[in-house]
């Protein structure tokens, strides 16, 4: 089977304040379609800077990033815009929810970039939002939504259109132990019902005793199974 | 139809931000309209008194008058003129004139001024002049030998009222002709051109002066009702006296020297037009913009989710159209309304700088009435909103260019 | 002082908001002073018109000439009040009136010949540099005169031409001179235009054999007096002659002259305010969006008197350094427009309407008073824009300050 992602020899750097700092240094990695992935690591590990640099946000300084076989450093603005609207879908650790839209507008808009109609719009929407827990909040605004229920709009809005992956960087860190442990529940049952590739980052030992597959960052670098503390993948 | 959704909403989640770039946008409108109304009105009540004193918005003369004005260049026919122009829809009256050049002499001296020959009954009702009249009355139709005297000239000669003066002129015989006439009353325009230097007769008076058939006249003017009409009645006219040696001519070619005034003074208000439009395209740029640069996370997100620039830039555009259509609605609302009271109602300049402004004559009018036309109106509209959504163009060129990592990552 | 130095700082954590919020003050500061400027400049150049091109700013005559225009009626120890006018610094004219018959072949006009010392006109008025023909007269008297625009039209005269001049002399005699044509004016004032004549002083004694008398001194200051001042100056030795003000002989220019003054006032207040309203606009909206920031600083222990004396620091220092270079800015512009006038329209000569010429050509005045007005109201407004929200957020709980939109 093809990979879906693949980094070979990633190194991004950047320049703060004047001083440059490397925030990925030689990263290789290859990720299959169906994986439920977590990147872990302590804050300043390049998590982040990993998952913007696989969703088409930033580009390596070296290196090469392919994503469902496209090479992200020869595409064009116009072209990453258009890979992120189809082929991938992201959650954001402050929800980034769009405040001038419902539940539902939020979760339909990416559809409707996509030009679907509006009766299957609707459909998929509706089922979705009652998968992801939310039948009856449809209408709701993001600011009349707790943490956790913005969440899972943001997750709705993620997979409505059936991207290839699905980028999470750090889901739960808003929300409290228990939500925390319901939207993993949910991300894991769409990644097996549905067979969506999960990605995810965290720094949270509840998430990544519950990941398949854990890539462990530090300064910049994969560190090797088996080598750092709370190893034991379940 | 998602785009324009989202453009209002976003509009009004800022509700104080859009409410205070609204308000800038018409209050500039508002101050933008009066302002412009107001050298209207201004022009507007000088050159209609100007016409309305003088020859007419459109005046016909015979072809060769213009270059060197003689007594003896007549329009033959002064009634056929009338028949022409009653068809002539937006006609005020018809004012036909005698303008000659004469010497009056009282016991205390002489002057040289112009004669004019007029209507009393038509130039009471349309010209400013007779409203003027400080001392005696306005001549009548039945005054044979009455004639009204500006103040200065009065002063000069030591005339009132009831008192004899003599007229001398060369008739349109070429002969030297005097006429004894009889003071009437004495106007104050508070224009020297007229107080020191008009003396007017009946039309009667100065055919019979300067020997001049019944039916004849050096100029017959045309008043309007409404000016916007000119052009159009100056074709028609002419186009009638195509062939005859008589012309049509607008008050630009009749008054030169009161065009030039008025092109030198609409220069300098153009000047002050640009500025305040300046001003006001100024501070619509400084509000969208702000208002634009506070927003970059929103934008990233929306970026982030593979929104494309091009339609985040038009979400940007049209929350702009939004504003400019508001900001404009309501300026002209707010501006026409002021401007409209004081155009019914006039800005007495007395009131705002006390009574020292002591007033004589027509000349000097303390109150202002400012001219709202529906031409101002569209055009100032489309002005502000024109430059509003081009001056939203950078603004949402700006939009789409943030650094997605940096702002998705700042919290 | 410490309080400016970190008022300082704070401008220039979100140099972006600093920026347009500057720019847009530095803006309305100078179009205010340039606006200002055009107008006092417009309205200072039609009094010049007036002052400047024959009248003066103070005429003296004897008490009964202005009434009879006898000529007989002239002025007493004018030699003092020149000399008066001279240890002044004032500029001075003496000039002699009287009537007469002007004829060119078969056209003739009645006329009034100003008797006047060229070289002492030169420096009162700006009579020679209006030529719309010709030379103005030469200093020394030979018979020469320049006529009123109108007047040469009349007497179908051209520049050479030879006049006939008809007059009844002091002595009851008949003047009777032969005259030629050194200039023609350009449109001054109805009057002159139609009748007046100038010629040399002595060449005036000549024909009307009236040597050593005058009817008139025409005083002007070129701007450096009122013309309440140089009355008062000269009032000494004008001792038995009537002295008056330009406003005082003109009563219908000097009403244009304030109705036109009001009319400029109210545009004036028009473009203060909204300079004002779009400056307030801008600053209103950049310290609304601060209120979560100062919500923080509430929720870190600052006093709200803190918070609201920071944010007038800033105000200041904004006004300060805004409405500085705003002033540099706007009074350069003027001073440009003062030197290097706007022409307003294709039209070479002015116009004259009521004896004010309007000139096509629009030079700005630079004054003092012209930049300080601005530079106040800009400081004035940026503060009472700045406080307003700031006292709104130093109100607020800083939890509702630091959710706040």
């Amino acid at each position: 089977m093809k990979a879906l992602i693949t980094l070979e020899q990633v190194v991004k750097e950047y320049r703060d304040n004047g001083v440059p700092v490397r925030a990925l240094d030689g990263i290789d990695l290859t990720i299959e379609p169906g994986e439920f992935t977590v990147v872990a690591g302590p804050s300043g590990s390049g998590k982040s800077t990993l998952l913007n640099l696989i969703g088409g946000l930033d580009q390596p300084t070296r290196g090469r990033v392919s994503v469902a076989g496209m090479d992200t450093s020869v595409l064009s603005n116009i072209e990453l815009s258009r890979m992120r609207l189809y082929k991938i879908g992201f959650v954001f650790q402050a929800y980034n929810l769009i405040p001038v839209l419902t539940a539902y507008e939020n979760a339909e808009y990416i559809l409707m970039l996509q030009g679907t109609p509006a009766q299957k719009r609707r459909e998929r929407i509706m089922s979705l939002l009652s998968t992801v827990g939310l039948k009856g909040l449809e209408n709701r605004f993001p600011r009349e939504l707790s943490g956790g229920q913005q969440q899972r709009v943001a997750i709705a809005r993620a997979i409505a259109s059936e991207p290839q992956l699905v980028l999470a960087d750090e889901p739960t860190a808003n929300v409290d132990s228990k939500t925390s442990a319901s939207l993993l529940d949910l991300m894991m049952e769409l990644n097996r019902d549905k067979g969506v590739t999960f990605l995810f980052s965290t720094h949270d030992p509840a998430v990544m005793e519950r990941a398949r597959r854990i890539i462990r960052l530090r300064d910049g670098r994969i560190v090797p199974d088996g080598d750092g503390p709370g190893d034991s993948p379940a | 139809m998602l785009i324009v959704k989202l453009s209002w909403r976003s509009l009004w989640r800022n509700r104080r931000r859009t409410i205070i770039t609204i308000s800038s946008i018409a209050l500039g409108t508002a101050l933008a309209l009066f302002l412009i109304s107001m050298a209207e009105g201004m022009y507007n009540k000088l050159i209609n008194e100007a016409v309305r004193m003088n020859a007419g918005h459109v005046t016909v003369e015979r072809r060769e008058y213009a270059r060197a004005p003689s007594i003896d260049l007549v329009v033959p026919s002064v009634s056929r003129i009338e028949t022409i122009a009653a068809n002539i829809p937006g006609l005020e009256t018809v004012k036909a004139l005698i303008i000659g050049q004469a010497m009056v002499s009282s016991a205390s001296g002489s002057s040289g001024v112009g004669l004019a020959g007029v209507d009393p009954g038509i130039e009471k009702s349309v010209s400013p002049l007779a409203r003027t009249v400080i001392r005696g009355r306005y001549i009548s139709f039945a005054d044979e030998r009455g004639v009204m005297i500006g103040t200065s000239l009065a002063e000069r000669l030591k005339l009132e009222p009831g008192m004899k003066l003599v007229v001398t002129v060369n008739d349109t015989h070429g002969e030297l002709a005097n006429e004894m006439l009889r003071v009437t009353g004495i106007f104050a325009t508070g224009m020297e051109e007229a107080d020191g230097f008009l003396v007017q007769v009946p039309l009667k008076v100065a055919r019979r002066i300067f020997r001049i058939g019944p039916d004849e006249a050096t100029q017959v003017g045309l008043v309007l009702s409404s000016p916007d009409k000119q052009e159009q009645v100056l074709e028609e006219l002419n186009a009638l006296l195509k062939g005859t040696d008589l012309a049509a001519l607008p008050w630009q070619e009749v008054m030169p020297d009161l065009a030039g005034f008025m092109a030198v003074d609409k220069g300098s208000n153009y000047v002050f037009q640009g500025i305040i439009i300046f001003l006001l395209s100024f501070t619509i740029l400084n509000t969208i913009l702000m208002s634009v640069l506070e927003r970059t996370r929103e934008f990233a997100t929306l970026l982030a989710l593979g929104t494309s620039a091009f339609l985040l830039r038009l979400q940007v555009i049209i929350e702009t159209v939004f504003l400019g259509l508001l900001g404009c609605a309501l300026g002209l609302g707010l501006g026409g309304a002021v401007s409209w009271y004081y155009q019914v109602h006039g800005l007495d300049l007395r009131a705002l700088f006390g009574d020292n402004l002591t007033i004589t004559g027509i000349a000097v009018d303390p109150v202002i009435h400012n001219y709202v036309g529906v031409n101002l109106v569209l055009w100032l509209g489309g002005l502000v909103f024109g430059l509003t959504l081009l001056i939203g163009l950078y603004p949402a060129f700006k939009s789409a260019r943030i650094s997605l990592p940096d702002v998705l990552r700042s919290r | 002082m410490k309080a400016f130095s970190l008022a300082w700082r704070n401008l220039w954590r979100n140099p972006r908001r600093t920026l347009i919020t500057l720019t847009a003050m530095i803006l309305s500061t100078a179009v205010l002073i340039v606006t200002h400027a055009l107008m006092l400049g417009m309205m200072l150049q039609m009094e010049h018109s007036v002052t400047d091109i024959t009248v003066g700013q103070v005429q003296v005559h004897h008490g009964l000439y202005l009434k009879e225009r006898s000529l007989y009626d002239t002025i007493e120890n004018w030699e003092k009040i020149l000399s008066a006018a001279r240890d002044s610094g004032i500029t001075a004219a003496p000039r002699a009136f009287g009537f007469g018959l002007l004829s060119s072949g078969n056209k003739s006009a009645g006329v009034q010949f100003r008797g006047i010392s060229p070289a002492a006109e030169r420096r009162v008025s700006d009579m020679a540099a209006n030529m719309f023909r010709g030379e103005f007269l030469s200093d020394r008297p030979a018979m020469g005169v320049v006529l009123g625009r109108k007047l040469f039209r009349t007497l179908d005269a051209v520049v050479g031409s030879t006049l006939v001049a008809v007059v009844q002399a002091a002595d009851g005699s008949l003047g009777n001179e032969l005259l030629h044509v050194e200039g023609i004016l350009k449109g001054v004032g109805e009057a002159f235009d139609r009748s007046m004549v100038l010629m040399h002083a002595e060449d005036f004694a000549t024909l009307f054999v009236f040597p050593g008398r005058f009817h008139e001194i025409a005083l002007n200051s070129r701007g450096t007096m009122t013309p309440e001042q140089v009355a008062e100056a000269i009032a000494a030795a004008a001792a038995g002659n009537e002295v008056k003000t330009w406003r005082q002989l003109l009563p219908g220019v000097s009403d244009m002259l304030n109705s036109f003054g009001g009319s400029t006032a109210i545009f004036l207040f028009i473009f203060f305010l909204a300079a004002g309203l779009g400056v307030l606009n801008t600053l209103l909206m950049a310290t609304f969006e601060r209120i979560p920031e100062f919500g923080l600083l509430k929720a870190i222990g600052t006093s709200p008197w803190r918070i609201l004396r920071d944010i007038a620091a800033e105000a200041l220092v904004l006004g300060m350094l805004s409405s500085s270079i705003g002033g540099v800015i706007g009074a350069a512009i003027s001073l440009y427009f003062q030197l290097y006038p706007i022409v307003l329209s294709g039209f070479a000569e002015g116009f004259n309407t009521s004896g004010i010429v309007i000139s096509a050509q629009w030079s700005a005045s630079l004054t003092l008073r012209g930049v300080i007005w601005p530079v106040i109201i800009m400081w004035l407004v940026s503060v009472l824009a700045a406080l307003y929200p700031a006292a709104k957020a130093a109100r607020l709980d800083p939890v509702r300050a630091l959710n706040h939109v």
